[in-house]
């Protein structure tokens, strides 16, 4: 790993945020190329430039803005946090694969990342030490800096982005009667699988921490490598983004049929209603952000 | 000696092989091919069969003529028209013939084959028509005209009307055999006369043939152009000739629709044929090339009234030829009429389907949004923005054409007191012109009537100028240069980027993903969604591509997208659920205020911001979203217990 050197900008030298209330964040607009930006990594909001790239990083306890030494296209990016607490990482497959990490200290491109030859189908993930994609009728999991390149044959459904709760791997496939099947792999260990399959559609898989949450037609359902489903949430869900969890919490839209209103609900005290459309929720810590109006927004916990 | 004879027997069939066989070797011993063999085989397929079609049917038409005597005044003198009038009754013929068998749902291909077969037994009665016989110059324009058109006919298919009319609905009556209309389809409710031929070709060749078929056509408008320039202008016809087919050939707006799948220069081909059916005084063929080219396209209106109003005919013969040529359009306001349409929907009548009427002022087309005004000053300087300042990638006139035109005005105007035979095409070239005013100002809705026009223009100016042929061409030639940049220009580059994809160099698929912005998200339809799939599009017109049944998609405005959301409300999306529709595409897309100053804030939030918004809240609530490429989306239906 070597480091690059990184621009440090003082947009707001204080915390994003307000605790127990919700505030529009006004220097994160609602303008990447891939709608599922801005999103939480870490203690991060994955933020775009002009040209909806992402290009920068908002520490969101400090307010301080790292820039991204080139930017990223978030058609083919991944973000979560990163194995060291406080950090995040990204990863962009297509033309060079390129991981960064983004800490207090700035944003590391990290070298001598193997590169995955090939257009991912659907976004990667990565935790800044391993990295998984669905290339052409593959999904490839290894340690980011490895020469050996471990595949396993799938027909990823393609949009939708993997999880990854290493060594686990999980992500969505056409079934044979045409529904959505949530399929999961364990790097080193059994064959892909399908995790959550039926009549029903299942999708929009990610990761939970120790295993993966998905939504089952509607439902939030929380699956765990040695126990499969652990919990199952009635709910209203799945119809644009996918759960979002951090820490044992998990949130997701909702629709309210009966305020004729979508909300986001969270399984701890975040959330966020209104009069207007709550949308697109990414979770981290005591941080929820999401849209609402065409602008982003964040709620923090009291 | 005798070794010289046979030399000179041998020579042209053994170099004719030695050509073909190094031909061949060139492209298939290339080490770095910069073509695709099995790509231009299927180009010399669709060649084969479009030319073939057309020569077909064309035989209907000459049997007609022979049969009705018209034939011998078509073909008289150095220039025979009756090429031109021939194919183009055969093309009514194929397009009439196709409206029977998609009315009881026979639109196969081997049905459509049996009908262009019964039609080529036309020759069967052995007519005497005459090939064009071109002015020497005229065809190293026609040359340069095919090479364009080919080029771009052989590349995958990209303009938006292309997309979501002229191919995508010969794909929709393939799919489904049948004719397609109505609210669903509204643009299968316009005269289908050329998309029928055309949902033939696509059957037999894939989709570069019916494009193949504009080429022809606009190879037939500069043979027909000379034809009727030469016999126009008979003390200066070779000069006449090529001024009249230089102004076309290198106008902007003629070279791109040359290789599109488009009714602009179909139509421009039958109106020319009702002029020189007009000149000949041939009033049955006469009636048939004018509801030929109404049926093609209803822009031909006003130069059908000019060649009606100049036609060499008595005003009983007159009348009678204009009832036939409208007996030859109704078929198609019958079938809307039948259908509880408004005969000329989708251009009239939103407000009269039984889906009910919308609120609000909903408008196919607001004129005012092209050209660059509509005062009575603006009308006055028409003829000069429409040449001069127009745009090709904005709404101010959406095209380029030649300078020409105006610098011929002049001289055509003396011609025209001084040479008799230049009246009838600038008398009718002028009313189709003046009657295009009336319309929204697009110069390809000029189209039409162009040839006309410079038949007429370039025929004055030329026999006016009798004793100065050198110095009209040579300044012709000047004024030509001083265009090139803003009409040649940007078709050099259209056509240098369609290039690779027309060789067979780039995929199809490559291409399209790089310039159809929609193209990525089909794509990924085309592999996930099921087979018995129904789509809607709404907001989008890529309909072509997609290779599942579909409905809706795009007319001027998106109109049948804001029409139903209007209609429907908050039920929409469960209305088209109803409607047998399993998933939607919908492109994301914003009228900007600035495109409609002339609109009131109430009506454009009404009409065109209202549906917009509500559509995207209806998705919210209504739909799932299962893939998103860029600008597009792709929705699955929720089964109406699941939503709210």
């Amino acid at each position: 790993m070597s480091g690059c050197p990184s621009h440090w900008l003082t947009i707001a030298a204080a915390t994003l945020g307000s605790p127990g209330v919700a505030v529009p964040l006004y220097a994160i607009e609602d303008n990447c190329a891939d709608p599922r930006y801005p999103s939480l990594a870490g203690d991060w909001v994955v933020a775009c430039g002009k040209k909806g790239q992402i290009d920068r990083l908002v520490h969101l306890p400090s307010g301080r803005v790292v820039k991204l030494p080139a930017p990223l296209d978030p058609r083919r990016t991944g973000a979560s946090a990163g194995t060291v607490p406080g950090t995040s990482a990204l990863v962009q497959i297509g033309g060079a694969t390129r991981v960064v990490v983004v800490s207090e200290h700035g944003a590391q491109e990290l070298e001598g990342i193997t590169r995955l030859p090939g257009e991912p189908v659907g976004l990667p993930a990565t935790d800044g030490v391993h990295l998984v994609a669905a290339l052409d009728g593959r999904v490839e999991a290894l340690v980011a800096t490895d020469k050996v390149r471990p595949s396993w044959p799938a027909a990823t459904i393609g949009w939708q982005g993997l999880a990854m709760s290493w060594p686990w791997v999980a992500w969505v496939e056409l079934g044979r009667d045409g529904s959505e099947d949530v399929w999961a792999l364990e790097v080193g260990g059994a064959d892909p699988t399908p995790i959550a399959h039926g009549p029903g559609e299942q999708r929009l898989v990610v990761s939970d921490g120790p295993g993966f949450a998905l939504v089952d037609d509607g439902d939030v359902v929380r699956w765990r490598p040695d126990a499969g489903v652990v919990d199952r949430i009635t709910a209203r869900t799945g119809f644009l983004s996918a759960p979002t969890a951090s820490g044992g919490a998990i949130c997701w839209e909702q629709r309210v049929p009966e305020h004729d209103d979508i909300d986001i609900v969270c399984t701890d005290s975040l959330g966020a209603d209104g009069p207007e459309d709550q949308l697109r929720p990414s979770r981290s810590g005591p941080w929820l952000l999401y849209r609402q109006a065409g602008r982003t927004w964040l709620a923090t916990s009291p | 000696m005798a070794g010289d004879v046979s030399m000179k027997r041998l020579s042209p069939a053994a170099l004719w092989v030695l050509a073909a066989g190094l031909g061949a070797a060139t492209l298939m011993v290339d080490p770095a091919p910069a073509t695709s063999i099995e790509h231009l085989l299927d180009i010399g397929r669709a060649l084969a069969i479009t030319m073939l079609a057309v020569v077909g049917v064309t035989g209907a038409g000459a049997a007609v003529l022979a049969k009705t005597g018209e034939l011998a005044r078509l073909d008289e003198g150095d220039a025979p028209l009756g090429w031109l009038v021939a194919s183009v009754i055969g093309l009514l013929a194929w397009g009439l013939g196709g409206l029977a068998l998609g009315l009881v749902g026979g639109l196969h291909p081997v049905a459509l084959l049996v009908l262009a077969l019964v039609l080529s037994l036309g020759w069967l009665t052995r007519p005497k028509l005459r090939a064009p016989s071109p002015t020497p110059a005229v065809l190293v324009l026609i040359g340069l005209v095919a090479l364009v058109g080919m080029i771009d006919a052989s590349a995958p298919p990209i303009d938006t009307d292309e997309l979501y009319q002229h191919l995508a609905l010969p794909t929709r009556m393939l799919r489904t055999g049948g004719l397609v209309g109505g609210v669903l389809h509204p643009d299968g409710s316009r005269p289908l006369l050329l998309h029928l031929p055309y949902t033939s070709l696509l059957a037999w060749a894939g989709d570069s043939a019916p494009r193949i078929l504009t080429v022809l056509s606009a190879l037939g408008v500069l043979l027909g152009t000379d034809a009727l320039a030469r016999r126009a202008a008979p003390q200066a016809s070779r000069t006449a000739a090529v001024l009249a087919t230089l102004t076309l050939a290198t106008s902007w707006s003629f070279l791109h629709d040359a290789g599109l799948a488009a009714n602009n220069l179909p139509t421009a081909l039958a109106v020319l044929a009702a002029l020189s059916c007009a000149m000949t005084a041939s009033p049955i063929a006469l009636a048939l090339t004018a509801g030929a080219a109404l049926s093609l396209k209803y822009t031909a209106a006003g130069a059908i009234v000019g060649i009606w109003l100049v036609a060499r005919l008595p005003l009983r013969t007159r009348v009678w030829a204009g009832l036939v040529a409208l007996a030859c359009v109704s078929p198609w306001w019958l079938r809307n009429a039948i259908e509880g349409l408004h005969p000329l929907f989708p251009y009239a009548g939103w407000d009269q389907l039984v889906t009910g009427a919308p609120p609000g002022a909903l408008q196919f087309q607001y004129l005012e949004k092209y050209g660059a005004g509509r005062t009575a000053l603006h009308f006055a300087m028409l003829p000069w923005n429409a040449v001069m300042t127009a745009e090709i990638g904005s709404f101010r006139f959406l095209g380029r054409v030649s300078p020409l035109l105006l610098w011929f005005a002049l001289p055509a105007a003396f011609g025209a007191w001084r040479v008799p035979t230049v009246r009838a095409p600038l008398a009718a070239g002028l009313v189709g012109a003046a009657a295009w005013t009336l319309g929204p100002h697009w110069l390809r809705h000029l189209l039409p009537v162009l040839p006309v026009l410079v038949v007429g223009l370039a025929a004055g100016a030329a026999a006016v100028l009798t004793g100065h042929q050198r110095a009209l061409l040579g300044a012709a030639g000047l004024l030509t240069l001083a265009a090139a940049p803003s009409n040649l220009a940007p078709m050099a580059t259209h056509l240098a980027d369609r290039l690779p994809a027309a060789l067979g160099q780039e995929s199809r698929g490559d291409y399209l993903e790089r310039v159809v912005r929609s193209a990525t998200a089909i794509e990924w339809a085309n592999h996930h969604l099921p087979e018995d799939a129904t789509v809607a599009l709404l907001f989008d017109w890529s309909t072509h591509l997609l290779e599942r049944d579909s409905v809706l998609g795009s007319v001027e405005d998106h109109v049948p997208t804001r029409y139903w959301v209007l209609v429907h409300g908050d039920d929409s999306l469960h209305a088209l659920r109803r409607a047998g529709i399993t998933h939607l595409v919908v492109g994301r897309f914003r009228f900007l205020r600035k495109w409609y100053p002339f609109l009131d804030d109430d009506v454009f939030d009404d009409v065109f911001k209202g549906p917009t918004d509500l559509l995207d809240r209806r998705l919210l609530r209504d739909a799932t979203l299962i893939h998103e490429a860029g600008h597009t989306r792709i929705y699955r239906l929720d089964p109406d217990d699941e939503s709210p």
